[in-house]
């Protein structure tokens, strides 16, 4: 029976809390996909085993947009508001897109909050176009 | 720009506020032959639109553990690994209006003519539920294809689904064709599916539709051969959802899909990229499902829902006349009935190439009018022994006189069901002439002369009887004043084209 990236990314993850990472373990698990023909796996299955990780440990994924990088001041407080109000731990990544003008967008998980002027702008050439 | 247009937009300038947004969203793990692979958007819904940052729409079909595979409907440049993908929440939908008639679109329902938008007054979703029991009533109102072979033997009516079934070049998409042409002033709304067809093909139809004033009428939706394959699998249902919008208003559709072997084909590229499991001939499990869904969508609502009906008339091509194919089957048991072309016919001058002994409409006289049943009834009695003497016949010379004149019956009716291409026959000069056939007032006139005969009786119905045409247009049935006098008009005419 073949295994998908889900399967194969929970073993990983049990295998991880057991033991400790180590060269042999990757190799072992590296040579298991080859040997199974399923190595084109190995980006979603370490995507998967990621967030099952950060799931089992209570940490959120979150993707800031902003069109000039925060300065460290602005990154901390950021961090600090959104872990109060997601009342989780945050692990907190930003990216840069002169694009959008000003403003930020934040990505948590499959949700998609847009505060920017570049989406603000959009919205209103949408209500011009009806 | 109009002061109106200006102080509305001062105003939404004005009211503006800024606020955020929330939406559900998805990143593209791979892209390619027309697939997106998206991970995320675990609140996506089976059959959902999706959009791309490129503007493009994906439609969600494969909803995977951890994964969504998504068609992508239109063009797949500018989409990336690693783009954000937007759930939309909408169930995929064509704009429809009254406006669409007389236009060309796509299978998204956007005009691809060149005159202009569609102003669209609703949505319609592709992909519904078929009419249940208790909505509707049955077929019971003929739709005139203006064909003879087809009018008297094979009728259809509106609400039957009928399937036109041949090999490449018998003639099935000139059916079609004719059958649209006929539906002037019958109050009747066209709309013809191209499905994986060449625009050269497709042009010249629009061309043909607007030189006979069919256009006026009819929708083209045009899913062609360089479009890809998931726009070649929407067609068909785009169309239908067109279909059910006047439906919905009261008013008879035809729906034509040319042709569905095309949409399966389409259906099978897009399941194996998909990845779902192939079966018979690298089709996936659900290839029937794929077109019983399509057709239960043909319907003749009852009164109390408006009454309105929607004809299908699907079209297959079949592999050196095979019609125990997968496809062919399969569509032969889901319609009503099917009209069977055959390149023999075709090839020996039989024209519309209908094979009657393998064509038939299950809904049968349901769909004629009294004056049609009287004279289809004799005539294919007359048909069938006909052709049974015709093979006897070969191996000798000594014929009876009955023989001999039951075949020289029958060659005249073969020769009054050839009919060529554009030009439909209204039904009261198809039951004329077919009276006259099997009632052996053609019995005199040579077969060599038979098609110049009917030309010219056809215009001295149209243009010297044409009382009587209404009449029996109307009263549909041979009563005691018309029978008479249709008599006299047949015999006078013969005894006319005779000396002549």
């Amino acid at each position: 029976m073949r295994m998908t990236a889900r399967q194969y990314a929970n073993a990983l993850v049990d295998f991880l809390k057991k033991n400790p990472a180590s060269q042999e373990t990757a190799a072992s698990f590296l040579s298991t996909l080859r040997k199974n023909r399923q190595d084109r796996l190995l980006g979603r299955i370490l995507m998967i085993a990621d967030d099952i990780w950060k799931k089992e440990n209570g940490i959120v994924s979150v993707t800031a947009y902003v069109a000039k990088t925060l300065d460290a001041a602005a990154l901390t407080k950021l961090t600090t508001d959104l872990e109060k109000s997601l009342k989780k731990k945050i692990s907190l990544q930003q990216k840069e897109n002169p694009a959008l003008g000003g403003g930020i967008a934040l990505k948590v998980g499959d949700l998609y909050f847009d505060a920017t002027v570049a989406g603000q702008l959009q919205r209103l050439r949408v209500t011009f176009d009806k | 720009m109009s002061s109106d247009t200006i102080s509305l937009f001062k105003k939404h300038i004005q009211d503006f506020r800024a606020k955020s947004t929330t939406e559900h969203v998805g990143t593209v793990l791979e892209v390619g032959d027309g697939i997106a692979r998206i991970s995320g958007l675990k609140e996506a819904k089976s059959s959902e639109v999706l959009e791309f940052p490129n503007g493009t729409f994906g439609w969600a079909l494969n909803l995977e553990e951890d994964t969504i595979g998504a068609v992508i409907l239109g063009e797949t440049e500018g989409i990336h690994e690693g783009d954000t993908v937007k759930s939309t929440g909408r169930i995929l939908s064509v704009p429809v209006s009254e406006k669409i008639i007389g236009r060309v679109v796509n299978a998204l329902g956007q005009p691809i003519d060149g005159k202009g938008a569609i102003p669209a007054t609703e949505f319609y979703p592709v992909e519904k539920v078929a009419p249940g029991v208790i909505t509707r009533k049955s077929v019971s109102r003929p739709m005139q294809t203006g064909i003879r072979a087809i009018d008297a033997m094979i009728p259809i009516g509106r609400g039957q689904r009928e399937l036109i079934i041949g090999d490449r070049q018998t003639g099935k998409t000139a059916i079609a064709i004719d059958t649209i042409l006929n539906q002037k002033g019958q109050d009747l709304i066209c709309i013809y599916v191209a499905i994986g067809q060449k625009a050269s093909k497709v042009a010249k139809i629009v061309s043909e539709l607007e030189k006979h004033g069919a256009m006026e009428y009819t929708t083209v939706v045009l899913a062609g051969a360089s479009d890809p394959a998931p726009l070649q699998f929407l067609a068909p249902y785009s169309g239908c959802a067109i279909g059910e919008y006047f439906v919905d208003k009261g008013k008879d559709v035809l729906v034509i899909y040319d042709d569905l072997s095309k949409q399966a084909w389409a259906y099978r590229q897009i399941s194996l990229l998909l990845k779902r499991p192939p079966g018979r001939e690298a089709y996936p499990g659900d290839i029937f499902y794929l077109h019983s869904r399509l057709l239960e969508r043909a319907v003749c609502l009852n009164e109390q829902h408006g009454g309105g009906s929607l004809t299908a008339l699907p079209i297959i091509e079949t592999q050196s006349g095979d019609v125990s194919a997968y496809i062919p089957t399969n569509v032969i048991s889901i319609t009503d009935g099917q009209i069977y072309l055959e390149s023999d016919l075709f090839f020996k001058g039989i024209r519309p190439a209908v094979n009657v002994g393998l064509s038939v409409s299950r809904v049968g006289s349901a769909a004629q009018i009294k004056a049609m049943k009287k004279v289809a009834g004799k005539m294919r009695l007359d048909l069938a022994q006909y052709r049974e003497l015709a093979v006897f016949a070969q191996f000798g010379t000594d014929l009876d006189a009955d023989t001999k004149k039951q075949l020289d019956r029958g060659a005249r009716i073969t020769e009054v069901l050839k009919q060529p291409q554009y030009e439909p026959t209204p039904v009261e000069q198809q039951v004329s002439i077919l009276y006259a056939a099997v009632n052996g007032y053609l019995d005199e006139i040579p077969v060599a002369d038979m098609m110049d005969f009917q030309r010219a009786f056809f215009e001295h119905l149209k243009n010297a009887q044409a009382k009587l045409m209404t009449e029996l247009r109307e009263k549909k049935d041979f009563t005691p004043e018309i029978e008479p006098e249709l008599k006299k008009v047949i015999g006078d005419f013969k005894a006319y084209f005779l000396k002549k």
